[in-house]
């Protein structure tokens, strides 16, 4: 079997191995009796290059959560994110013949999804400003998972420290902790979407977490 | 959060990822888009790159090979234009090691990153680098507040230090402090310095209430590499300095007359009280970074400080007492009263200081760790175990600090 054979997500109903090759993972025994290599993101690059609109949806399932969980890094979490995805991916389509390949996909889109979701926000600020509305309607939603009021407000504070340490981060190393600790890929799977080898991208990941656990610290000694 | 391929992930927690910063991360990240959503943003992007007006209709206008490379042109042109008539974005400094705190208008926020951008930084506890595009590092200690700024020219800095200790080093980094300006002499590289504004060094246990200045009396750099030029804006006066050199804005003058001026820094030594001994004025006694320094003209106009070794205060303010200037004898009372209290006590010995003018008599009372208490009035010091022992020696003195002495 070939990957140019291979269903798509994007193209509709997607088998689950199919959607497992798209990101980039092996079919377990079971589901198939051959072991499938998933294309990789340049083949679907190619493909998307040439008109070819299923490839273009492969790229989408492959990253739009990792893209999704950056729009709301940057912009929180009462960002439009699908709204804002799709003009990353619109903006991306529109730049391929641009895109020379030095930096991984996922990085690339990366930095357009965060330059999206800052001016998204620059926007907002404008807006709330020319008309101020009420705080309780501008007040940003949580994800807090349905805490008590408390630790609702807790877990909202320290998603903000979370959020200003991955600013701090080397983009590539926050698409890497993404990928990781959100989207819960192995490191092999990560390493290969960030372009970078896995020890690499074990070290990214770490120091990337100790970051983020530092400031955490200082919001508990601030209290 | 969840995955569609849920099959091959493994716990994040087995990467050293505490549950805490787990939740956070993902809190922060918001939940995962549905299965579907993958499928709605594919067509609602192709749609958007392939609709009228869409950036791909200009690329196609554009498709003629000479147009698009006369429109390479154009932007190269106007971008190198561009890059000449703007200034450069701030540039960013990475916090290495404990984060700094960034003043927020109202409050401060911890940062691992800070631009040029002149806003007030504070660094409480812990050790941190702060290290520049171009690898300058200044390493505050903990009690030091300071801003960074784009310099005067491409590529350099404005470091200002409003108050604490830092060590500076690098080519591009341009010092300053009250109104003294600190250039590195050359870019070879090697400029290194320490600069010291404020008394005794703060613990830097909690930030201050807002960025605040402390005296630039006393205030002072070493070079300990490279060389550079010291510099006051507001009189022109200049030393230039090299590797080990020291200078310092030092207090000539007493009361509402005190002036600063810019004067080198030596170290105290049996020369010096010699010179002391033998008639040259001492002007003034003061404190810096935890260091005694004494300030002696040289008749001429011009002073010079000398950082008395902590071990040698006792007798260097003999030998400044010696000199019988009345300024300075109350100067070396309050260092007195520091070296008889505990031989070399340190400020953070002291828990409670009170000063009171009652009547023709000054009064200062030091509440020690240790519950003693020192009191010290009338050119005297007397010690206490205790400080009910204090006010039962001294009730009429005391009385009145009764209150202010009570534990709390």
């Amino acid at each position: 079997m070939t990957s140019s054979a291979l269903p798509l997500p994007g193209d509709g109903a997607a088998r689950p191995s199919a959607r497992a090759a798209a990101h980039g993972l092996r079919v377990l025994p079971g589901e198939a009796a051959l072991e499938v290599a998933a294309p990789t993101d340049a083949e679907l690059l190619a493909r998307a290059r040439a008109g070819d609109r299923g490839a273009f949806g492969a790229l989408v399932g492959r990253h739009h959560r990792m893209l999704a969980g950056l729009v709301r890094q940057r912009a929180g979490a009462a960002a439009p994110v699908e709204d804002l995805l799709q003009d990353v991916f619109a903006k991306a389509l529109d730049k391929l013949d641009g895109f020379d390949g030095r930096a991984a996909f996922a990085t690339w889109a990366g930095a357009i999804a965060l330059n999206l979701a800052t001016d998204w926000t620059r926007k907002r600020s404008r807006r709330s400003r020319l008309a101020p509305t009420s705080s309780l309607g501008d007040e940003e939603p949580a994800h807090t998972g349905g805490a008590a009021p408390g630790r609702a407000l807790e877990l909202r504070e320290e998603a903000a420290r979370a959020r200003q340490a991955l600013d701090a981060l080397p983009l590539a190393q926050r698409v890497a902790v993404t990928l990781r600790i959100v989207e819960e890929l192995p490191y092999e799977v990560v390493a290969e979407r960030v372009g970078a080898p896995v020890t690499t991208v074990r070290t990214w990941v770490s120091r990337g977490l100790r970051q983020v656990r530092e400031m955490l610290e200082v919001t508990r000694d601030e209290r | 959060m969840t995955n569609a391929d849920g099959d091959h992930r493994t716990p994040p927690l087995a990467d050293g990822c505490d549950a805490r910063t787990l939740i956070a991360l993902r809190a922060a990240s918001g939940p995962a888009p549905d299965d579907d959503a993958a499928a709605r943003i594919a067509a609602g992007a192709w749609r958007r790159a392939r609709s009228p007006g869409a950036r791909s209709d200009w690329r196609r206008v554009l498709r003629g090979r000479a147009l698009r490379a006369a429109a390479a042109v154009l932007v190269v042109a106007v971008g190198s234009l561009g890059v000449f008539a703007l200034d450069p974005p701030a540039a960013a400094f990475a916090v290495e090691g404990a984060p700094i705190q960034m003043w927020k208008g109202d409050r401060w926020v911890a940062a691992r990153r800070v631009h040029a951008d002149d806003t007030a930084l504070y660094a409480a506890e812990g050790v941190r680098t702060l290290r520049g595009p171009d690898g300058a590092t200044i390493v505050p200690q903990p009690g030091t507040t300071l801003r960074i700024a784009k310099g005067e020219t491409r590529g350099t800095f404005r470091v200002e230090i409003l108050a604490g200790t830092a060590q500076v080093t690098g080519p591009t980094l341009f010092v300053s402090m009250a109104d003294v300006d600190v250039a590195p002499d050359g870019g070879d590289g090697a400029f290194r310095a320490l600069f010291v504004r404020g008394g005794a060094a703060a613990t830097g246990a909690a930030p201050p209430a807002f960025p605040a200045s402390a005296p630039a009396a006393f205030a002072r750099v070493q070079v300990d590499g490279g060389s550079a030029r010291v510099r006051r804006r507001s009189t022109g006066e200049f030393l230039d300095l090299t590797a080990a050199q020291s200078a310092a804005l030092l207090p000539v003058g007493e009361g509402p007359g005190v002036r600063l001026q810019l004067g080198r820094l030596g170290t105290f030594s049996t020369d010096v009280a010699l010179c002391i001994a033998s008639g040259s004025p001492v002007v003034d006694v003061g404190r810096t970074g935890g260091d005694v320094i004494a300030v002696l003209g040289d008749g001429g106009g011009a002073v010079h400080g000398f950082v008395i070794d902590r071990a040698e205060v006792r007798f260097a303010l003999d030998e400044i007492n010696t000199a019988m200037l009345a300024r300075v004898a109350r100067a070396s009372i309050d260092m007195q009263v520091d070296v008889d209290v505990a031989g070399s006590v340190s400020d953070d010995d002291v828990t409670c200081e009170i000063r009171r003018t009652l009547g023709d008599t000054s009064l200062r009372v030091l509440v020690l760790r240790s519950s003693d208490v020192v009191v010290e009035s009338d050119g005297g010091v007397r010690r206490y175990p205790s400080v009910e022992a204090a006010l039962a020696a001294e009730p009429e003195r005391l009385g009145a600090l009764r209150d202010d002495l009570a534990p709390r």
